[in-house]
């Protein structure tokens, strides 16, 4: 019952909240020709800022190639940073110099949007570091998730020109991601989460002993880590660690931030397009398929653990308790709620040890990871869902006899190839990646479980990377060289070939003459087309990744039952 | 140099998406 009302409270009130913000989002990236003066103010300051950048419409290619521009940029100036920390200024603990190979994983994966982490903040990283590279990009790289949606949207609606990116970018940082992580940041440090620039303290223990403290300004990291779906967290056991995370009170904003612009990204998109009742039906395909996960995360994780049979002293009332942390309250709605939220929306941040979840529970992030679609990263999770779209809306055309449409733009061949790609990426860096590493030394040797257990580890290494996640299973010893490269490589080129080959899509359905709606026109407003959508994605998602399942989490879960 | 190395690494990550960028809008107008 406890858990019944911890997920509503948290999904359906987030749900509420949306709303609101989904209009106000409209209100910063697409104001429109009827925005008033002050708006209008704002957004020449962006343009000034951008200077002759940010004053030419851009059609996709342009707006694409701007935003890769951008982001090349954003991870030279972080990687600079990051290789002279150790000579730069605000690194009162004098962490030293960060091995080349981290580096590179680290700067990939924060610029992708991805947080994921072969390091602990505390132990490697000074200050200046985790501000003005980690926590910088943390809010570029979500701004440019929700600009590149919006230039979607705005393609979509017939326009050869997406805007200008230059421009959305600062319309989503400042406008947006700013003032939201100052709000969050202040309540957090309320809450008890520590703000300082202040190096390590120093405590003597009762037993006598001396024991340093690690903190830092980590309220500011923490805000912009749940509202940007970055999930990176400040001390290596991100959001388990209680300084990051000190009561049920922080623990229940920290999921409503998660999953907050994820689906108020959904609403966004309708006011661009002017399609609410299109909107309202993916939102409550998003909304269908996280419940979905977080009932089998829940269900599966309220049968005790295995790791603990067979000892006699040993008594599990309460589920599977293993990698919890007993101060949020019930063990088995934060630890899995936490976990099907995080890897819905590409957040990764992590509530309790995924490594520990029993297998079918630990099953159901992966699930999140490969669907990458039921709310999932800031802008971008929406920009996933338009692929799946266009699949579904191609496929129900030729099953009904339909002509294939979506926003009154015929869906043709290239338009389903450009889709198919996109899912294919997906599955091929995922798929491809862990089959490399589960024959090699580069992964096995880096494994501390055998079996089932420790396929599923790599397996949720490549999902984590190539779905931008960021979350870890853990009990792999993944920063050696192979891991950085290959999963920085996998972060950059998975970040940007589904955000490309969407603008490509929009770009080319805007150059289509508009077709007049008629009876034969295949609506993508009911609850037909929403059924038809859930379809698509779990048959998708079952073909690519199903064998996967079949030989980690799952020969696992069969493995305990027999 | 190894920095140096990384460095290019990613670069060229990003030099390989805009190249697929053009080659997507040339394919798009051929």
């Amino acid at each position: 019952m406890d858990t019944i009302l911890l997920v509503g409270l948290v999904v359906g009130g987030t749900a509420l909240l949306s709303w609101p913000l989904g209009h106000y989002m409209k209100w910063v990236m697409d104001p429109g020709p009827g925005a008033g003066p002050r708006r209008r103010a704002l957004d020449r300051a962006f343009e000034r800022v951008a200077g002759r950048l940010g004053r030419e419409p851009q059609a996709w290619k342009r707006y694409t190639i701007a935003m890769l521009a951008f982001n090349a940029v954003m991870f030279l100036v972080a990687f600079a940073f990051m290789a002279l920390q150790q000579v730069l200024p605000l690194d009162p603990d004098g962490k030293g110099a960060v091995e080349p190979s981290l580096i590179f994983n680290t700067i990939a994966s924060f610029t992708s949007n991805t947080n994921l982490q072969h390091y602990s903040g505390e132990v490697a990283m000074s200050y200046l570091s985790q501000l003005f590279s980690l926590m910088w990009l943390q809010f570029v790289s979500a701004a440019t998730g929700v600009a590149v949606l919006a230039g979607l949207a705005r393609g979509l609606t017939g326009r050869s020109e997406m805007g200008n990116f230059f421009v959305d970018v600062q319309r989503a940082a400042f406008l947006l991601l700013l003032p939201a992580a100052l709000a969050v940041a202040t309540l957090m440090a309320l809450g008890g989460t520590p703000m300082t620039l202040a190096g390590a303290a120093a405590a003597t223990t009762l037993e006598g002993t001396e024991q340093v403290i690690a903190r830092g300004p980590v309220a500011a990291f923490v805000a912009i880590k749940q509202l940007g779906t970055n999930g990176g967290g400040f001390f290596g056991p991100n959001s388990t660690h209680p300084f990051e995370n000190p009561t049920f009170w922080t623990n229940g904003l920290s999921m409503i931030c998660i999953i907050l612009i994820p689906m108020a990204s959904v609403w966004m998109f309708g006011r661009i397009v002017g399609r609410m009742r299109h909107a309202a039906t993916v939102f409550g395909v998003m909304l269908f398929l996280l419940l979905a996960k977080i009932a089998g995360a829940v269900y599966f994780e309220a049968a005790p653990t295995q790791a603990f049979a067979g000892l006699p002293a040993v008594e599990q009332v309460a589920g599977n308790v293993e990698g919890k942390e007993m101060r949020f309250g019930t063990p088995y709605g934060s630890g899995p709620l936490w976990g099907a939220l995080t890897t819905s929306t590409s957040n990764g941040s992590v509530g309790a040890m995924h490594d520990s979840l029993n297998p079918v529970a630990g099953l159901m992030p992966m699930i999140g990871m490969w669907l990458n679609a039921t709310f999932g990263g800031v802008g971008v999770g929406m920009v996933n869902m338009f692929v799946y779209i266009i699949i579904a809306v191609f496929i129900a055309g030729m099953m009904v006899g339909r002509t294939p449409e979506y926003l009154n733009r015929r869906v043709e061949a290239r338009e389903m190839k450009l889709a198919a790609l996109a899912v294919i990426a997906h599955g091929f860096f995922v798929l491809a990646g862990t089959a490399l590493f589960a024959v090699t030394p580069w992964g096995v040797d880096t494994l501390n479980n055998w079996g089932p257990h420790g396929f599923s580890e790599i397996l949720y290494e490549f999902s984590s990377a190539s779905a931008n996640n960021g979350s870890g299973f853990e009990g792999l010893g993944d920063n050696t060289v192979p891991w950085n490269v290959a999963t920085g490589l996998v972060m950059l080129l998975n970040r940007y070939v589904p955000i490309i080959l969407p603008l490509a899509i929009a770009g080319s359905l805007a150059r289509k003459r508009a077709t007049a709606q008629s009876a034969g026109t295949l609506s993508v407003q009911d609850a037909t087309f929403g059924v038809m959508l859930v379809g698509t994605i779990l048959i998708i998602g079952a073909l690519t990744f199903f064998p996967a399942a079949a030989l980690g989490p799952i020969a696992e879960h069969f493995l305990y039952v027999s | 140099m190894l920095h140096l190395l990384y460095l290019l690494l990613g670069l060229a990550a990003f030099a390989a998406l805009a190249w697929l960028t053009i080659a997507l809008d040339r394919s798009e107008t051929d």
